[in-house]
């Protein structure tokens, strides 16, 4: 029981940081139909902008912050002069966000080399909750998403952009007709969903190494949480976060290692062939 | 996207001339095994666009699980001549056979989800399949994969030698674009289209909606199963990651970038992904993100694909035909109309 515990606060804590990325994935789904897959790469640009403003000596909590603003304002950049004119065909928003894969991964290379790195992080230490150990950095981190996804909830359902936003990712069309800026709206989903990433990237690193290479390691469970959670829909995509920590939890406990990532696969295909369009999603006629 | 195939003959030369020129580049280097070894590798690749594209421009649903398939037909391929020492024929038939079954087996199900949720269920069943091979140590040689050199062959020529299986991958390349075409011209290709335009009419009228679908998703196996057991006999050495899903959205993102529905769009997509990184004199990592950035650009300045691009291009530098005069458009136009009224009324009669 002790070991089921803990390995579900372990699970529960990477999962609230897949959840930050699959938020950033759906959101920019739901309003503007693209699928960013270059998601799992701005995690990794992020956790390297914290690695070397900590190596320059700066506090890792202001690398984090400076992290998160550099990569809204590279979402800015990135929705400007990348994806804006692929909203018409969102299929070339695809190969426009695989085409970063290339470019990104390349020039992480140059930059930072192939080399793993880890970041001195000051979440030392850890509690105890009768026989489980609770890092201070799997609290930090729970602690910061729980924090960031009930403002952001909060923001879609009550501030007038987030409703805009709620609206348009329903109809798009029909939002642009009533008055609803829906060109501000996709800027303001790129450089938000592109700060989330950049949390998860700092959040990341205090428990992970970084490399160029570590974007597809989070890109797939990230995009299994939007999908399960259904395209598009922000609570469902929390839910979905909660369910593959859980199932993952399970698999990595009581499997073989080496089978614990086939039980999570085989659990998301039942779960889309009994909720085809993910667990919230609407089923259409 | 309009779904209909793009099967015009601007686009059937743009194909006959991208084959023509990668032999052209190809053949000189008999003697250089490097480039044989990427021309073999692009055509493969081809095929396995081809049939990505095949499901993709027909019934508008991506598939990622096909790098998988064609990773089943490579392990069958290897496996049967290593550990049961079948002949080349016998395991080329039984691979390719073994590709359509289990392509058959995931198109019984998977056609409950549409559009990203089938992307991403294929995505899961392709992470599962390569799983299976790195853990099946037993029949798929785990993390290390299979290794065999061909001893079959082929009107006495040896299968084992690069030229020769160079020369049966184009031919097998041309093929396959053959089958391709078929099928497209096909009543299955046409209902597929039909489907991929608007399923909840074709579903309306009648048409069986899920066996079409999954009829064209079998048929789209057949390039995919040839690809893996002759891209197998090429290397002679295969592992899981050469399977994995980033070969499955590479192949999605060869077919939108050449061009989907272009049978000449599987070809300059593979030449791109597979053949650019080759000629580019840079580094490696330089190289990759000069592709990353040709992507980009190449999809911003032809938005449809590069093939379509080509062909707007050739439209364009093609003069056209001058417009009938009066006279000779009056004398033309005569027989037209007298012929016109039984035509037109064919559907209402």
């Amino acid at each position: 029981m002790v070991y089921l515990a803990q390995n579900l606060v372990d699970g529960i804590t990477v999962g609230a940081i897949y959840v930050l990325i699959a938020l950033s994935i759906t959101m920019v789904f739901g309003l503007t139909g693209i699928v960013n897959f270059a998601v799992g790469d701005l995690l990794m640009v992020a956790a390297f902008v914290v690695y070397t403003l900590v190596q320059h000596g700066i506090s890792f909590y202001l690398a984090a912050a400076i992290a998160v603003v550099a990569m809204a304002v590279f979402g800015l950049i990135l929705e400007r002069v990348a994806f804006r004119w692929t909203l018409t065909r969102p299929e070339n928003g695809f190969v426009v966000s695989l085409g970063l894969i290339l470019i990104l991964e390349a020039a992480a290379v140059l930059i930072w080399g192939t080399t793993s790195r880890s970041v001195p992080t000051p979440l030392q230490g850890s509690i105890h909750a009768g026989q489980v150990i609770i890092g201070t950095s799997n609290l930090a981190v729970l602690g910061t998403v729980v924090v960031v996804t009930s403002v952001f909830l909060t923001w879609l359902s009550r501030a007038r952009d987030g409703r805009a936003l709620r609206a348009a990712s329903e109809n798009r069309e029909a939002a642009q007709l009533m008055g609803v800026p829906t060109v501000r709206l996709t800027m303001i989903v790129f450089v938000t969903a592109t700060a989330l990433v950049g949390l998860a990237g700092a959040l990341v690193t205090t428990y992970s190494t970084v490399q160029p290479f570590m974007g597809a390691d989070f890109l797939l469970i990230a995009f299994v949480i939007a999908i399960l959670g259904g395209m598009g829909n922000v609570l469902g995509t929390l839910i979905g976060g909660l369910v593959v920590a859980v199932v993952q939890s399970l698999a990595q406990g009581y499997l073989p290692l080496q089978w614990s990532d086939g039980f999570v696969f085989a659990a998301v295909v039942l779960m889309l062939l009994w909720r085809p369009e993910g667990l919230l999603g609407l089923r259409h006629g | 996207m309009g779904s209909r195939w793009r099967t015009s003959p601007v686009t059937g030369w743009l194909a006959a001339v991208v084959i023509v020129v990668v032999l052209a580049v190809a053949l000189p280097g008999f003697t250089s095994p490097g480039f044989l070894t990427v021309s073999a590798s692009l055509l493969v690749t081809a095929q396995l666009v081809l049939s990505v594209d095949l499901v993709f421009a027909s019934i508008k649903q991506m598939s990622l699980v096909h790098a998988a398939l064609m990773g089943i037909a490579a392990y069958l391929m290897l496996g049967l001549q290593s550990e049961q020492h079948w002949s080349f024929w016998a395991a080329f038939g039984a691979s390719i056979v073994g590709c359509l079954v289990a392509a058959a087996v995931i198109a019984t199900f998977v056609f409950r989800a549409s559009g990203y949720y089938f992307a991403i269920l294929t995505f899961v069943i392709s992470e599962i399949i390569v799983l299976a091979f790195n853990n099946l140590t037993g029949i798929a040689g785990g993390s290390g994969g299979l290794f065999f050199f061909t001893t079959g062959t082929l009107f006495g020529l040896k299968l084992g030698s690069e030229s020769v299986i160079f020369g049966v991958i184009c031919i097998a390349t041309l093929l396959m674009f053959g089958y391709v075409w078929l099928i497209r011209r096909s009543s299955l290709g046409r209902q597929a289209s039909a489907i991929g335009d608007n399923e909840a009419l074709a579903r309306a009228v009648g048409m069986p909606v899920t066996w079409t679908k999954q009829a064209i998703f079998i048929a789209s196996a057949l390039p995919t199963g040839v690809a893996g057991a002759l891209y197998a006999t090429s290397v002679g050495a295969i592992q899981p990651s050469l399977f994995d899903v980033q070969l499955g959205v590479a192949a999605v993102l060869m077919a939108l970038l050449g061009g989907s529905g272009y049978m000449a769009g599987p070809l300059i997509g593979a030449a791109i992904y597979v053949g650019l990184p080759e000629v580019i004199p840079v580094n490696p990592e330089v190289g990759t993100g000069i592709v990353g950035l040709l992507f980009v650009l190449l999809i911003r300045v032809s938005p449809e694909g590069v093939a379509a691009g080509l062909a707007r291009l050739v439209r364009l530098l093609t003069p056209r035909k001058k417009p009938p005069s009066a006279e000779t458009g009056a004398m033309v136009a005569a027989p037209a109309l007298h012929q016109g009224p039984e035509t037109n009324l064919r559907g209402v009669r």
